[in-house]
């Protein structure tokens, strides 16, 4: 008896481990990923139902739950949603992605390393509280205290200190001249909380438990992987969300979260992959809303390992690949093409008039022969279940490079030993990667995951392009930052030393009783969603 | 069996079980606490990616990931314990009562589950096993093929297809409602039921062909009561171990269910956490859901003797 219990107990507790590897389920991330696994087929031949009507309440279902209600533990992508309808920054990013005033009236640089602000007088906190240059100051120094263990910290690590000028001043000091201090402001990180309130109610700790903002919703109620439900604040100081009450809801599985949208259960789903477009377009009560990505699919090489070090062999794996086939049949025409290290999204660097990348399969076969391959085995790594068409992606890829002669052999595993690869520097050739950042600046995506030290170095490839990138940062000049982006491109696309493929468009499904327009750095602020 | 004489051997019994169970635990929790740590890496998925290599390692000495993993195990057993299973690496509270919170649901979602499963399975078994090959032993067998061929993951999403999309009789997912219930237990439930009724057929037959059931008939005994007072309780041994084991697969079953469902139970806990190494709840999970399976296999064992009172405690 005893020796067939402990077998069961180890079964069952292997079987909880090994669902590791199969069920699809969601890591938080600070981009949505989707599980792509069960398809419902479209719904055409269904007559049309009548839209969703019209409540008091919306309902946006995420693929994961949030993680932290303290609004700088976590950068999920279902708390950074929930961030942006609770809590106010200074500054914030319009539907098209320009900078715009938010308790901050206006900013300026008053010199190299001081940013500052002046506030908004009429702005209060839940609790009555006002939100003044106290509060900031209060925000900023809880966010970079070593012991508060704030997981923003790092996207607002170059203030160095917050001073307090007059009730509604503010100078923010960065350790560097930093020209993008109001951009990452406006982005996770950049929550104001209430100093008074969290002081009366005790830390951090508590504040989790009964968060405070500014924001157009008020928090009501949290049910761990059930719902946290807000209620619209109706003294805020903006334009007033049209729902009185707004609930997230996790709904970890695609085609669950999929029937919930044309089911009319839920009003905005997120995380949709691109073969649930017809599903959801086609049910007469919900459509696909996109934006693209602002970011790319890349492979991050190994600069290091052989035969991976040399660029010409770099150069071909980039040449060999069918771009646009890609954006065709695996993102279904949802998705362009990146002429290099920046996405089309990006404000400063990005120059239109760079070509896409090359696809020219004889060239490829040409730049193996100038390099000398040898048919050395080169490994296509991704992780599973993590972003849409990770598998499919590297499978295609993987063909396509096989078709010029190249070695190619897939590598596909789980995201959190992904992970750890990247962070061991253990990727044995090059590592599927979604990077982005919603600073719209090369400074943003490119150099702060690829600069010395950072997640994605995987090895220096050339130190003329560290120069110039760690040059070109801290000028604030528009015309001369953007000339530097543009000679540094060159550079990249001469060493590739990241393979990037597509940049996809993000897709959500919303009902049609509502029009709204998908934000490129993905958030969902309810204010601009309106009821048609 | 007479009265004053279980007692001191159940109070035996129940002690070495006591024993056995926390040998077993210890086991069980110490694999897990290796595996896990085989691969993957909880830090780099707390920080967002830009963060650099410095800020991991100060993250990991904080969670004291940074110590060896020798020294993390033995960390953590004295804190075991002392009841103490440590904080979520997410959420920063106590792992255990992370777990406790969502028990309630995973129960009421597997009693009621194991319920439908045995409602449906012990009439459909004895029925089948009366005329073997008839008619109604192909339908049964059918039935349970059925449930135990398709995949827990399939049979949820088809419900959701036809009888929230197609019909739109029913949510798709969530808890709180009872209507919220029927699929996710009708999903969970599949399984078990057509191990149990495809056991009780079994068992029935084998039981119908004992001579004390030709002696029933040849009493004159009603078919009724040969059946349901002679057949029936002895076929239910076998039936009641395998209720047993089912239950337990019931509770792994939960986090493919829950997942598909957004039911918030233990299981989609488990396998969230599993995903983001959130080690101390994986953990956690591990020992109340070995718990559970102790105190089952212990009920089932008390369940024996009451049926059948040859067979002993001792043992």
């Amino acid at each position: 008896m005893n020796q067939k219990l402990l077998l069961r107990l180890v079964i069952s507790a292997v079987v909880i481990i090994l669902a590791s590897c199969s069920a699809p389920a969601t890591p938080p991330q600070p981009i949505q990923p989707s599980t792509a696994t069960q398809a419902i087929p479209p719904t055409a031949t269904r007559p049309a139902v009548p839209a969703t009507p019209v409540t008091d309440t919306f309902i946006i279902a995420h693929a994961q739950d949030l993680t932290a209600l303290d609004p700088h533990q976590s950068t999920s992508s279902a708390d950074v949603n929930y961030q942006f309808n609770v809590f106010d920054t200074l500054v914030i990013r319009g539907p098209d992605m320009k900078l715009q005033p938010n308790v901050a009236t206006e900013w300026k640089a008053i010199n190299d390393t001081t940013w500052q602000f002046k506030l908004r007088k009429d702005v209060k906190f839940h609790n009555g509280e006002p939100l003044n240059a106290n509060a900031v100051k209060f925000t900023f120094d809880r966010e970079l205290d070593p012991n508060e263990k704030a997981l923003t910290a790092s996207a607002v690590n170059i203030i160095s200190k917050v001073d307090v000028v007059d009730d509604y001043t503010v100078n923010i000091i960065t350790k560097s001249p930093d020209p993008l201090l109001p951009a990452r402001l406006a982005f996770y990180g950049g929550s104001l909380i209430p100093p008074k309130y969290w002081k009366e109610i005790g830390g951090a700790q508590a504040f989790a438990k009964k968060p405070v903002g500014s924001g157009p919703y008020k928090f009501v109620e949290y049910v761990k992987d059930d719902r946290l439900v807000l209620e619209r604040n109706d003294d805020y100081w903006g334009t007033k969300p049209a729902w009185k009450r707004l609930i997230f809801r996790p709904i970890p599985e695609t085609a669950a979260r999929v029937a919930a949208l044309t089911n009319g259960e839920v009003d905005l789903i997120v995380a949709v992959p691109p073969d649930q477009i017809d599903a959801i377009n086609n049910s007469g009560k919900a459509r696909i809303e996109g934006a693209l990505y602002a970011g790319f699919y890349a492979y991050v090489v190994n600069v290091k390992v052989k035969p991976l070090d040399n660029k010409f062999i770099r150069q071909a794996i980039s040449t060999a690949i069918d771009r646009k086939a890609i954006v065709e049949k695996l993102w279904r025409g949802r998705g362009a093409i990146p002429s290099g290290a920046y996405p089309l999204t990006d404000i400063t660097g990005f120059d239109k008039s760079d070509p896409p990348l090359e696809y020219n399969p004889e060239k490829a076969k040409q730049l193996l022969k100038q390099a000398g391959y040898n048919n050395e085995e080169i490994f296509i790594e991704a992780p599973t279940n993590y972003i849409a068409n990770d598998k499919p992606l590297t499978e295609a890829l993987v063909s396509m490079l096989k078709n010029v002669g190249i070695n190619a052999k897939a590598d596909l595993m789980e995201f959190s030993v992904r992970q750890q690869r990247l962070r061991d520097k253990q990727v044995k050739g090059m590592m599927l990667g979604n990077p982005t950042s919603a600073l719209f600046d090369p400074d943003g995506m490119i150099w702060r995951l690829s600069q010395p030290d950072a997640f994605y170095d995987l090895g220096r490839w050339n130190p003329d392009w560290d120069k110039l990138m760690t040059e070109t940062r801290a000028i604030t000049d528009e015309a001369k930052r953007n000339a530097g982006y543009k000679a540094a491109n060159k550079m990249f696309v001469e060493d590739m030393p990241w393979i990037v493929v597509i940049e996809p468009e993000q897709l959500w499904g919303i009902g049609n009783a509502y029009t709204w327009k998908a934000r490129p750095d993905e958030l969902i602020r309810v204010v601009e969603i309106k009821i048609k | 069996m007479g009265e004053g004489g279980v007692t001191k051997p159940m109070a035996r019994f129940i002690l070495l079980r006591l024993i056995r169970t926390f040998v077993t635990v210890w086991g069980v929790i110490t694999a897990v606490f290796f595996i896990l740590r085989l691969s993957g890496d909880p830090v780099s998925l707390l920080l967002p990616p830009f963060a650099t290599r410095a800020e991991q390692e100060a993250l990991r000495v904080q969670l004291g990931l940074d110590q060896s993993i020798f020294v993390q195990y033995l960390f953590f057993i004295v804190n075991a314990l002392r009841g103490d299973l440590g904080d979520s690496l997410y959420r920063r509270e106590p792992a255990l009562g992370l777990v406790l919170e969502r028990l309630p649901a995973t129960l009421e979602l597997a009693l009621i589950s194991f319920a439908l499963a045995v409602v449906v399975a012990i009439p459909l078994g004895i029925v089948a096993s009366l005329r073997p090959r008839s008619l109604q032993d192909h339908v049964a067998s059918i039935i349970t093929l059925i449930g135990q061929a398709a995949p827990t993951f399939w049979i949820g999403i088809m419900l959701i297809l036809v009888f929230s999309v197609t019909l739109n009789w029913l949510p798709t997912s969530g808890r709180g409602d009872i209507r919220q219930l029927i699929m996710p237990s009708v999903t969970l439930g599949a399984y078990a039921m057509a191990s149990i009724a495809r056991l009780t057929r079994m068992s029935m037959l084998e039981v119908l062909r004992n001579d004390y059931i030709r002696v029933a008939r040849a009493k004159g005994l009603k078919e009724q009561a040969v059946i349901l007072q002679h057949a029936v309780k002895n076929a239910a041994i076998p039936v009641i171990t395998v209720m047993g084991l089912q239950f337990g697969i019931l509770l792994s079953g939960a986090v493919v269910t829950e997942t598909i469902f957004a039911w918030p139970g233990i299981g989609r806990l488990a396998i969230q956490s599993i995903y983001n190494r959130d080690y101390p709840v994986v953990q956690a999970t591990v020992v109340v859901t070995a718990l559970i399976f102790v105190l089952i296999n212990l009920v089932v064992d008390l369940l024996y003797t009451v049926l059948d009172p040859r067979i002993r405690l001792s043992k």
